[in-house]
């Protein structure tokens, strides 16, 4: 038989939740800013997905935006002809390497930049590095392009000359009509631009950090590097997931710097389309420049179901590995 | 009390909130809207003139205002002034067919088939027709090669010269791809032999030597390979004839030799690699002005790059090489006109549109936009059938002169290719020497130069990614480091070509030039 043992717990008393709409009622306010927003959202990034269905369809834009509907079902055609396309190999790969490679360089960079400055005790040191190194986000991608010419053109280009004067080359590398430099060119030119703009992110991070726990570190004799690695990084383990899965998320458009399409369309050029022709590029052109619109659509809906696909998967990824996820 | 206060105070923050949302979107519209209106209203003023927008397909087209002796006197004639538009780039117009936010008119070349449609334009025949527009004749041979592929004209190409017409017109001049070297440098390597392409090589290789931080050639980026295309004996575009049949022009076995001499120049240092990557139209003339390169090779401008080199106060010149050094040398026009002047429905006065073109598409007409006001800017002393060519009182081949006047560029709206053609001839120039050498070279098949593909057909879409897959390719040739790399680069482009589906392309082509030349032949006859 079993001892009899009393029930030390506290009663619950049962406290009925107050539905949903009384809820609502009570958050009116706040809650009609949230449906403002709403609304913009479903107006401007919703509503114009009607669009996909030109991918489906044989589409003329003479036709006008109800020739969207009224146009014939031609199923995945244009799926199929971008299959078959002599570029398909070419486009998915450049898309692909130059996403990943901006990926595997561009993102950890603004994190080791933050855990430096976070160790810079020279506060005016700290902040003009900082903002140096976030400025280069303010120019368009338009004056990069344009600087990089500059700069890296063989006739004219201020980098070659510096490098043959040091006598580290004795020929001027073509930067801009290599094909075989266009990968390097695109992640370098993305990390100047944008490195400084995400430490800020990883240094409020950091900066949320308690103190005491790195005194509490330093009492029982932990150096610079074991503090970093025992408190900092465990720290801001949190957003370095969030920011990578939003990186991934957006992988084939540059992730964390973006940019893909601004590069390969200002800096590609016919001598290094072999490396710079991406599936953004490439239904830019067919699309405005050829007018074949369904095509077009059906490139830019591949690209967006591989995206799809990748912040699903790096979401179930981060959730099963570090607990921490999107959604 | 407080509380309802409060609420009420959310509420009103969060209307205006949404109102602004509202009159942001309104505005945009509004901007949008009252751009459309301007672009595609057509204003009586007060002074009894009518204003008609134009949009211009052609981004370096220089005349971006109804500015001039002449426009004006355009509008004294018809009460018509314009209200232009240049195009910032190749995809503006798409875009703005795409919108349906068109201006009264549209001068295109490239989107040519595009605007053929009755959605969008109206065909000339109806307006002719409609408003009883008396003495606007178009040429039956025009009709045959502008013709939609629903049989109908929706615009005339400009520039359109009868084969031969322009033999027998002693004065009319092709425009022709220019060579123009520093003569300063010239004289001081001794003015050596210029005759063939190997001496131009030779020269070319010399001005390294001596000159090693100056390019030898640059090449314009809007005509990259015309010049030394024109030497080879082939076409830089559309269809051609090969083996007695329509081809599409690099199915022409004889761009092989073409592709080689290219790869060699690129090899001996003689051309840049950056030069195939230039976006920059003017980059070639730049580097000429700025004394960074010995030779240009372009569309004819010779005078204008001298005009703006003295401008700058620097002390040489160019000159442009009078004769064409291949052995095969062959200028292959193949055209059935260059631009048309479309009537959109858009257009708010169709009517006025229409008497406008009928007015610059008449000898009148075509003369006061091409050349300027008779007597004042010019004066014809025999027939141009007999020789005559327009004796100009100003400078008429200076770029600035042209703009300040606002010649040539209007008078290109309609133009029937001769007039334009004579325009060219100044006595005892180079550039008239070197083209009346190019005119000896001169072959027109007007027929190859109508074959134009439906939009949307499926030739149209194998046509645009030839074109998209030659320009990739061919730099791989150009750019290749050794001459069997470029000829495996050729052979790889060819074989790229025919999965694209030059064949099938061919093989319309034929079918087509086979019926234009039935219907050609019947006009004609």
């Amino acid at each position: 038989m079993k001892p009899k043992v009393q029930d030390t717990r506290l009663p619950i008393y049962s406290v009925s939740k107050p539905s949903v709409w009384k809820r609502l009622r009570k958050q009116a306010s706040p809650q009609l800013f949230v449906i403002v927003g709403l609304i913009v959202l479903f107006i401007f990034q919703y509503l114009p997905m009607f669009g996909i269905l030109m991918a489906f369809k044989d589409y003329s834009i003479t036709d006008g935006i109800s020739g969207i509907f009224t146009s014939h079902w031609v199923g995945f055609k244009y799926f199929i002809q971008f299959f078959h396309d002599y570029q398909f190999k070419t486009i998915v790969t450049n898309t692909l390497a130059i996403s990943f490679l901006k990926l595997i360089f561009t993102f950890p960079i603004p994190i080791i930049l933050a855990l430096m400055l976070n160790e810079v005790r020279i506060s005016v040191v700290k902040r003009i590095v900082q903002t140096t190194s976030y400025f280069p986000h303010f120019i368009s991608w338009v004056v990069v392009a344009g600087l990089a010419s500059v700069f890296l053109s063989t006739d004219t280009g201020l980098f070659n000359d510096f490098l043959m004067k040091l006598g580290i080359i004795h020929h001027p590398i073509d930067f801009l009509s290599d094909p075989h430099h266009f990968w390097g060119l695109a992640v370098g030119t993305a990390m100047w631009k944008e490195t400084g703009w995400w430490t800020i992110i990883f240094l409020a991070a950091v900066s949320g950090i308690d103190p005491t726990l790195y005194e509490a570190a330093q009492i029982d004799g932990a150096g610079r590097l074991k503090r970093i690695w025992h408190i900092t990084l465990p720290a801001i383990r949190g957003t370095i997931v969030v920011v990578l899965i939003l990186a991934i998320g957006s992988l084939l458009g540059g992730g964390l710097v973006g940019s893909n399409f601004e590069q390969s369309f200002l800096l590609g050029n016919s001598v290094n389309s072999g490396r710079s022709e991406i599936l953004q590029t490439y239904a830019f052109q067919m699309g405005l420049a050829q007018g074949r619109y369904s095509y077009a659509t059906a490139i830019d809906l591949l690209q967006s179901v591989i995206s799809v696909i990748l912040i699903f998967g790096s979401n179930w990824i981060a959730k099963k590995t570090t607990k921490t996820g999107l959604f | 009390m407080k509380r309802k206060l409060r609420m009420r105070l959310n509420l009103l923050a969060i209307i205006i909130v949404a109102l602004s949302l509202l009159v942001a979107c309104d505005s945009g519209n509004k901007t949008s809207k009252s751009a459309s209106d301007n672009a595609s209203s057509s204003k009586k003023s007060s002074d009894g003139t009518q204003t008609l927008s134009i949009f211009v397909d052609q981004s370096y087209w220089p005349l971006d205002k109804w500015k001039g002796e002449i426009p004006e006197e355009i509008t004294k004639e018809t009460g018509i002034k314009l209200k232009v538009q240049v195009a910032t780039d190749s995809q503006q117009l798409p875009l703005m067919i795409s919108s349906g936010d068109l201006p009264d008119l549209v001068f295109t070349s490239d989107h040519f088939q595009q605007m053929s449609d009755p959605k969008i334009s109206y065909t000339w025949d109806e307006l002719i027709k409609k408003y009883n527009v008396k003495d606007f004749n178009i040429d039956p041979l025009a009709r045959v090669l502008n013709q939609a592929s629903d049989g109908k004209l929706y615009s005339v190409k400009n520039g359109f010269t009868n084969p031969e017409e322009f033999k027998s017109t002693p004065k009319a001049l092709g425009n022709v791809p220019a060579l123009s070297i520093r003569t300063d440098i010239m004289k001081e390597l001794g003015n050596p032999k210029l005759e063939s392409l190997d001496d131009l090589v030779n020269l070319l290789k010399e001005v390294k030597a001596k000159y090693p931080k100056m390019t030898p050639l640059v090449l314009s980026p809007v005509a990259l390979s015309h010049y030394f295309r024109v030497n080879f004996g082939v076409g830089y575009q559309g269809f051609t004839k090969v083996d007695g049949k329509a081809a599409y022009y690099i199915a022409d076995p004889k761009q092989y030799d073409y592709y080689m001499f290219m790869n060699k120049l690129y090899r001996e240092g003689l051309i840049s690699a950056e030069n195939f990557t230039w976006k920059d139209a003017n980059k070639d003339k730049e580097m000429i002005e700025n004394g960074q390169a010995f030779a240009i090779c372009n569309n004819t401008d010779m005078a204008t790059i001298n005009a703006e080199i003295k401008a700058a106060g620097k002390d040489f010149q160019i000159d442009q090489v009078p004769q064409l050094l291949g052995d095969n040398a062959e200028l292959t026009t193949n055209s059935a006109g260059w631009s048309g002047l479309f009537i959109t429905k858009n257009a708010k006065n169709p009517k006025a549109a229409i008497k406008f073109l009928q007015f610059m598409h008449s000898e009148k007409g075509q003369q006061l936009g091409l050349w300027g006001i008779k007597g004042k800017d010019w004066t014809l002393d025999q027939p141009i059938a007999d020789g005559g060519y327009p004796k100009f009182k100003y400078d008429s081949q200076s770029a600035s002169e042209q703009k300040k006047k606002g010649a040539v560029w209007w008078g290109l709206l309609a133009d029937n290719g001769i007039n334009e053609q004579v325009q060219r001839y100044v006595p005892g120039t180079s550039v008239t020497k070197a083209m009346m050498d190019a005119k000896k070279y001169t072959k027109n098949d007007p027929i190859l130069g109508a074959i134009d593909p439906p939009v949307g057909s499926e030739e149209q879409v194998t046509k645009a990614n030839l074109d998209n897959m030659i320009q990739n390719e061919e730099a791989k040739i150009y750019l290749a480091n050794s001459a069997s790399a470029a000829k495996k680069a050729y052979n790889n482009m060819m074989k790229t070509a025919k999965q694209i589906g030059l064949t099938k392309l061919d093989n319309y082509a034929n079918s087509q030039y086979n019926k234009l030349i039935d219907e050609y032949n019947k006009v004609k006859n």
